[in-house]
């Protein structure tokens, strides 16, 4: 499936999305790349992970991180595994300096992510 | 409309933004190309970008709380050894000293509160005015890039 700001693609019981923008920092794009991302939540119902790839993304901002934290939600209320990859190390470094790497999944790609165990 | 000028070494840019989120990019865009230009390395021109990103974010949302009568103000001035920035709104400011740590327990899952936290830890200092609707950011560049 593919849309505006991702593409989704399933292998096995995962759900990968690839973030398509190279910034997520403005309120519009964030929003409906949030829209996307939500919505390819809410048809794999299959899939038991769900792993989002920001191999493009060269620049966030804390909307972003705000955004994730409501996927996060709502993949914890969906029983799917959240997975974040592909961070490149400016990026990486703002979830280490917010902490939220202790929140999030991440790992350095979706090989990883379908290797990890999964521990609900 | 903006004004900016090379002087030697040094690149000024001055302008006036609509209360609009992403209203900034363009500019933020042109400091990070004029950083680049003058050798400052990866990890510099992306914490430049957050900041600058950040600060107008603020300025925009909780500044002029999306007021497009008001406008947000940008200065930046920099050279190969320093970067120097300010953002202004036009709301009534904030107390800048209450703003809470988003990385304690309680506050990792709430949606607000990274932004400043953020600039402050990607700037070599940040400070503001006594009103808090403008906000000061310098970098220098890290150690490895400096020249002797």
């Amino acid at each position: 499936m593919s849309s505006a700001h991702i593409l989704v693609q399933y292998v096995d019981n995962a759900a990968i999305v690839e973030c398509l923008d190279t910034k997520l920092s403005d309120e519009m794009t964030i929003q409906q790349w949030s829209d996307e991302i939500i919505g390819a939540l809410s048809t794999c119902a299959a899939a038991n992970r769900f792993i989002v790839s920001f191999r493009n993304v060269k620049f966030m901002s804390s909307s972003a991180l705000r955004a994730l934290i409501s996927l996060k939600a709502k993949t914890d209320e969906a029983k799917v595994t959240l997975f974040l990859c592909n961070i490149n190390p400016s990026n990486l470094e703002v979830f280490k300096i917010t902490k939220l790497d202790s929140l999030f999944r991440i790992t350095p790609s979706e090989i990883e992510a379908q290797r990890a165990l999964i521990n609900n | 409309m903006p004004s900016d000028a090379v002087t030697s070494d040094t690149w000024r840019l001055t302008t006036e933004l609509p209360s609009r989120s992403g209203s900034g990019d363009t500019y933020v865009d042109q400091v990070v190309e004029q950083l680049a230009l003058r050798g400052w390395i990866e990890s510099d021109q992306f914490a430049m970008r957050l900041a600058l990103s950040e600060a107008l974010e603020n300025a925009v949302e909780h500044g002029n709380r999306r007021d497009e009568s008001k406008r947000v103000h940008l200065s930046v001035e920099l050279d190969s050894r320093h970067a120097l920035a300010s953002v202004q709104d036009e709301g009534t400011g904030f107390p800048v000293g209450n703003a809470s740590d988003p990385t304690l327990a309680e506050n990792l899952v709430k949606k607000t509160g990274r932004g400043l936290f953020l600039i402050r830890n990607f700037m070599t200092n940040v400070w503001h005015n006594e009103a808090g609707n403008v906000i000061y950011m310098e970098k220098r560049p890290t150690v490895e890039n400096a020249e002797p």
